[in-house]
């Protein structure tokens, strides 16, 4: 893939179809609100489209997209937490059923960079290797996160007994 | 955490964008591209007051910072007891890395039936470094270390995050490792000196078949010292070079099995992975055992090489620029760049305790 001045609407829609869901739902484990996800998605595609950066592959492609996705949401919920006193709450889609409400939020209590790991580990099926190149920081630090992620949600589970 | 992992998936595959969102993202951004006008969201007016924002609280820092440096009394006190703190905590340890180590002998059969055997440890004015030996391991399945939690005399604990790991040697099939830890109850962990402590080694395994597993081994020690690593920051001006770009090295750290290079580089090209190879005065070469890159904020690059230690007798460190290229099978290479060397005496690295003594 090579640099290109103007995305063509094929193009466009070959990037919008392969990874806006997957975007809005990893944008949507920061914002905890599809319309505010949507939003971040959009933002990131502009970036994509004004600052046009240079693609090796597909795989580099998706790495990038990820890590603006992660950088955009933690400055938009940064920006909205300075403005409101309280925290953000759950705006948990109807289709989401009751238990998994209350995951969603149980797992409000990581540190963003944890939301990330297990975002990408679990449910996008990267592996620690993967995820290292993706968010450009050492395997070892990834593990590490991931490790941690798993013990928090553990004694969180344990505090509030298992769903 | 089998059942929360996959409660989590189906969660997280129930939230999707609306139907229309798809088409609306296109035609906005096929708009913008034609009229070169970007559209007003939520999220951009957020992101763009707290730019706003941040602009302002630096402005009065800086502001701040002017006001109490030219208030002659206030920055004489700060200096005075910054010195005072140094002096108070100074310490004096042995010279040689050797008279620091600590057998900790523990051989591990992990979960995933892996075994590990943790060889020894030196305990550093940073925390902790160990080295460790992967003699089996399935296949294909990735073995990361974890943290170290140490329980002093009196029942508390001391928590050591792992803040890198890499191999002992650039051997192929290498088994040794070596793992850095960190930690910030450095007032603990001096308690613990002359004290017999127990505390757990975690490791993580990944096996793309099979879930992730989690196994620590007790380990067991009496330390006696604390070994100062030895560290020297670069306040040099950039290297200029046409194609490579400009780079320079910022810190280096000899910790106890390997040497540490912080450094930063500005290329036009970011998807070239620049670094540095290093040699000796007598031409020697030492082996780079991993390395990091990172963007910054002000769009340069980062970076992070660990080298073998060099050699006793060698007395000046040249790392010359080159770009580390990976071929179809994954294996790295280093290819030269034009550019001038960069040339550090050993002897101006340093620990603490030296640097005030010169001081």
């Amino acid at each position: 893939m090579i640099k290109v001045k103007e995305y063509t609407e094929e193009e466009l829609s070959r990037i919008i179809s392969s990874y806006t869901k997957s975007l809005v739902r990893l944008a949507f484990t920061y914002t905890k609100s599809v319309p505010d996800a949507e939003d971040v998605v959009q933002e990131v595609m502009i970036r994509l489209i004004t600052k046009k950066p240079w693609f090796e592959n597909e795989t580099h492609e998706k790495a990038w997209l990820v890590r603006v996705t992660i950088n955009t949401s933690i400055n938009y919920i940064k920006a909205v937490k300075r403005r409101r006193a309280e925290p953000l709450s759950y705006d948990i889609p109807d289709t989401v059923r009751r238990e998994e409400g209350f995951l969603l939020e149980m797992l409000d209590v990581l540190p963003g960079k944890y939301k990330s790991v297990l975002y990408l580990y679990y449910y996008e099926g990267y592996s620690i290797k993967e995820i290292s190149r993706i968010l450009g920081k050492p395997e070892s630090t990834i593990s590490t996160w991931l490790s941690r992620a798993r013990k928090k949600l553990k004694v969180q589970l344990e505090k509030e007994g298992d769903i | 955490m089998k059942h929360l992992e996959k409660e989590y998936c189906d969660m997280l595959s129930q939230v999707q964008p609306r139907e229309t969102f798809e088409q609306e993202l296109l035609t906005t951004l096929m708009d913008m591209q034609n009229e070169k006008k970007k559209p007003r969201t939520k999220v951009r007016k957020c992101i763009i007051q707290r730019q706003l924002y941040q602009a302002a609280v630096c402005g009065i820092c800086c502001i701040s910072i002017i006001f109490i440096g030219m208030m002659t009394p206030v920055s004489a006190a700060i200096r005075d007891m910054y010195q005072r703190f140094y002096q108070n905590t100074a310490r004096n340890y042995g010279k040689t890395i050797a008279k620091h180590e600590i057998e900790i002998n523990q051989q591990m059969t992990t979960k995933g039936g892996s075994k590990i055997y943790i060889k020894d440890g030196v305990l550093t004015n940073k925390g902790m470094s160990i080295r460790y030996e992967v003699k089996i391991k399935e296949k294909g399945m990735d073995i990361y270390p974890g943290d170290i939690q140490l329980k002093t005399k009196d029942g508390s604990k001391i928590s050591m995050q792992q803040t890198t790991y890499m191999p002992e040697t650039g051997k192929e099939n290498n088994k040794k490792y070596i793992a850095s830890f960190e930690t910030e109850q450095m007032d603990e962990l001096e308690e613990l000196l002359g004290n017999k402590t127990k505390g757990s080694f975690g490791f993580l395994e990944e096996n793309p078949r099979d879930e992730i597993k989690e196994s620590s081994a007790d380990i067991s020690f009496t330390p006696e010292s604390i070994y100062q690593l030895k560290t020297l920051k670069l306040d040099e001006d950039w290297v200029k070079a046409k194609k490579a770009g400009n780079y320079r090295i910022s810190k280096i750290t000899m910790d106890v099995w390997y040497m540490k290079v912080e450094y930063q580089w500005q290329m036009k090209e970011k998807q070239k992975f620049p670094a540095f190879e290093l040699s000796d005065e007598k031409g020697k070469e030492y082996v780079s055992l991993g390395a990091e890159l990172e963007e910054n904020k002000e769009g340069g690059l980062e970076g992070t090489i660990f080298y073998e230690l060099p050699g006793k007798k060698s007395k000046k460190m040249i790392f010359s620029p080159v770009q580390l290229v990976e071929n179809e099978n994954g294996e790295q290479k280093e290819e030269k760049l034009s550019g001038k060397s960069i040339q550090v005496k050993k002897e101006d690295i340093k620990n603490e305790n030296e640097l005030q003594k010169n001081h």
